[in-house]
């Protein structure tokens, strides 16, 4: 017990505070790079002093990247995806059960089921949950284009796979009741072998396989 | 032997301790020295390592020593016959961390239970002069110690009253229409859970109460009566508010209205107690609350007596500690300024006891 450093060594960081970088060049880069979420003061300097050490090919490669994410990317036309195209990848694979839709939050789900190779249908990415807190209602989410899927794409079962929070639950509640009235389709959520309260990118790639091999009726979630 | 101990507690910028190291021995110990040189503070960062955050007030923020950047709290313990390690970290800009035996924690609230302890502090007194949701907090956080279904129900209840008004707030007074049936609906389900086990509670502490009382004297018979805010159908209720919650922008009713009525010989503590009274039903109700973790966790939870003899004279507080000395007790840690008073406390036991003093620190 002698070392009372913590591993996050706010002693030096403290000192910051009274830097002046000397350079207004290197002081924008920190300021731009601390902009990012997770990204202290400290680590922006970290990695701003990291490039300026880098090679200068492996920097235009990094702002190219960065041009590219910005101008181009694009959103599925279908599934709401982030994609390089107009309908992604996965929406365009021919060999997809087009019957069998599973509704995420956004695009870590999809790579997370997708990881876990128990899924063979398509997504639609709701692009965020309903909180009322963070001012995401209905209407700030892909509601519309997903109800109007159902009937044209011949949809027979519905899948929610949102994070087991109070966010992911209003989020499953409000698209239940809002399915038009007398459609013929099974609404099923992952069953919730993931942890009460985790959201989805917690769980670990085998039992997120599991919970959606062993989905259960919507209804039966609202039990408890 | 306790089968719960600190044996040695080191406080990095932690509120007045700049730096300071305790080696303490497994039944009393005795924190002396004047106001101001943090007698308190020792048993504040005992109460974060219990419960992850503060008993005496203030926040996080607040416990960062005045100038520093971050505190930290490490400490040894025993428990159960293993030793272990405890650390918590926290600096405004990162989130606080808890590590046990080297691991950090993802989620405090697994730790709730592990070390467990009691506080009987002057600022006790909020509970019977302060309002309702004091009463609510101390029920809350005994019964969420051991007991995580409480615990797991009890936070989904927060967080979907939280939306819910968010919801109610942000409409502006228009219905909110569809999107508040989830709401309602999970805010009854929570409370279907939680109602019974706030009864429970108040069923399964009251005998110990009773006895504490008995013994402790200032009054024949203390009870405590659990009255929910709503008795019936929450969903129903909801639904016939509904109108004056859009237009007041808030949930009014619910079980964030709940109260816990204590009183003494058939009257309300609150409306009725004399101050001695009220003191000596606040030790009985702590003592009441020891027992019943400790029935629980099975595990003897520290005991943290700040300023003793602000609800006792020399004579119960000497009754007091004889109690505290038998087995059913743990480890226990008493704060006073004045250094006779604690060693007459602790005359003749010896090694079961040792006293601390705090000293200021030499410029
Ligand atoms: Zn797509």
């Amino acid at each position: 017990m002698n070392n009372t450093r913590p591993h996050f060594a706010p002693l030096l960081r403290s000192n910051f505070a009274h830097l002046e970088y000397a350079s207004r060049i290197l002081e924008q880069a920190v300021e731009a790079l601390g902009r990012l979420p997770g990204i202290g003061r400290k680590t922006a300097l970290r990695l701003a002093l990291h490039l300026v050490r880098s090679k200068p090919e492996y920097n235009h490669q990094l702002v190219e990247a960065l041009v590219k994410l910005t101008d181009e990317i694009k959103r599925c036309r279908v599934c709401h995806n982030l994609s390089d195209t107009d309908v992604c990848a996965i929406c365009t694979q021919p060999k997809r059960d087009t019957h069998l839709l599973c509704v995420v939050e956004d695009i870590r789900d999809v790579l997370a089921i997708e990881a876990t190779g128990q899924f063979n249908g398509r997504y639609h990415v709701l692009g965020g949950l309903i909180s009322p807190m963070d001012g995401i209602g209905p209407a700030e989410l892909e509601i519309d284009s997903l109800l109007a899927r159902l009937e044209p794409e011949a949809i027979r079962e519905l899948i929610f796979a949102l994070g087991a929070t109070v966010e992911g639950d209003s989020t499953a509640f409000y698209l239940f009741r809002k399915l038009p009235p007398g459609i013929e389709i099974r609404v099923t959520a992952i069953s919730r072998g993931i942890g009460v309260g985790d959201p989805l990118e917690f769980a670990d790639e085998l039992s997120l396989g599991r919970s959606i091999v062993h989905r259960i009726p919507y209804e039966n979630t609202l039990q408890r | 032997m306790s089968e719960l101990w600190l044996s040695r507690l080191e406080l990095t910028g932690f509120r007045s301790h700049e730096r300071a190291e305790f080696e303490f021995v497994s039944k009393f110990n005795g924190l002396v020295g004047d106001n101001g040189l943090g007698k308190t503070n020792v048993l504040e960062a005992i109460h974060y390592l219990s419960m992850g955050k503060p008993y005496f007030g203030g926040n996080d923020r607040q416990s960062v020593r005045e100038g520093g950047d971050f505190f930290l709290i490490k400490a040894l313990f025993s428990r159960l016959g293993r030793d272990e390690d405890l650390e918590l970290a926290y600096a405004p800009a990162e989130r606080k961390q808890m590590k046990r035996n080297g691991k950090p924690l993802d989620r405090l609230a697994d730790h709730l239970g592990v070390f467990p302890a009691v506080v009987i502090a002057p600022r006790d007194q909020e509970l019977v002069d302060g309002p309702a949701e004091e009463r609510r907090r101390f029920a809350d956080q005994v019964i969420s110690q051991s007991d995580r279904t409480y615990l797991n129900a009890l936070t989904r209840y927060q967080q979907l009253l939280k939306q819910r008004n968010a919801l109610l707030r942000s409409a502006q007074g228009r219905d909110p229409g569809e999107q508040l049936a989830f709401f309602d609906f999970g805010l009854a389900q929570a409370a279907e859970e939680l109602i019974p086990l706030r009864a429970r509670f108040c069923d399964e502490l009251r005998p110990w109460l009773e006895a504490f009382i008995d013994r402790i004297g200032g009054g024949e018979q203390a009870s405590m009566v659990y009255q929910p805010d709503v008795e019936g159908s929450i969903t129903e209720v909801l639904e016939r508010n509904r109108a004056q919650d859009v237009r007041m922008g808030y949930t009014r009713r619910g079980l964030h209205k709940d109260e816990f009525e204590w009183s003494l010989d058939g009257r309300v503590l609150r409306h009725f107690g004399s101050q001695g009274q009220q003191k000596s039903f606040l030790l009985a109700l702590k003592l009441a609350q020891y027992a019943l973790l400790r029935s629980k966790l099975e595990l003897t939870p520290l005991l943290l007596l700040d300023d003793l003899f602000d609800k006792l004279d020399a004579r119960r507080a000497g009754r007091l500690i004889e109690l505290l000395r038998t087995e059913e007790y743990g480890q226990v840690f008493v704060t006073d300024t004045h250094p006779d008073r604690i060693s007459a406390l602790f005359e003749g036991m010896g090694e079961e006891a040792r006293i601390h003093r705090l000293t200021p620190t030499p410029a």
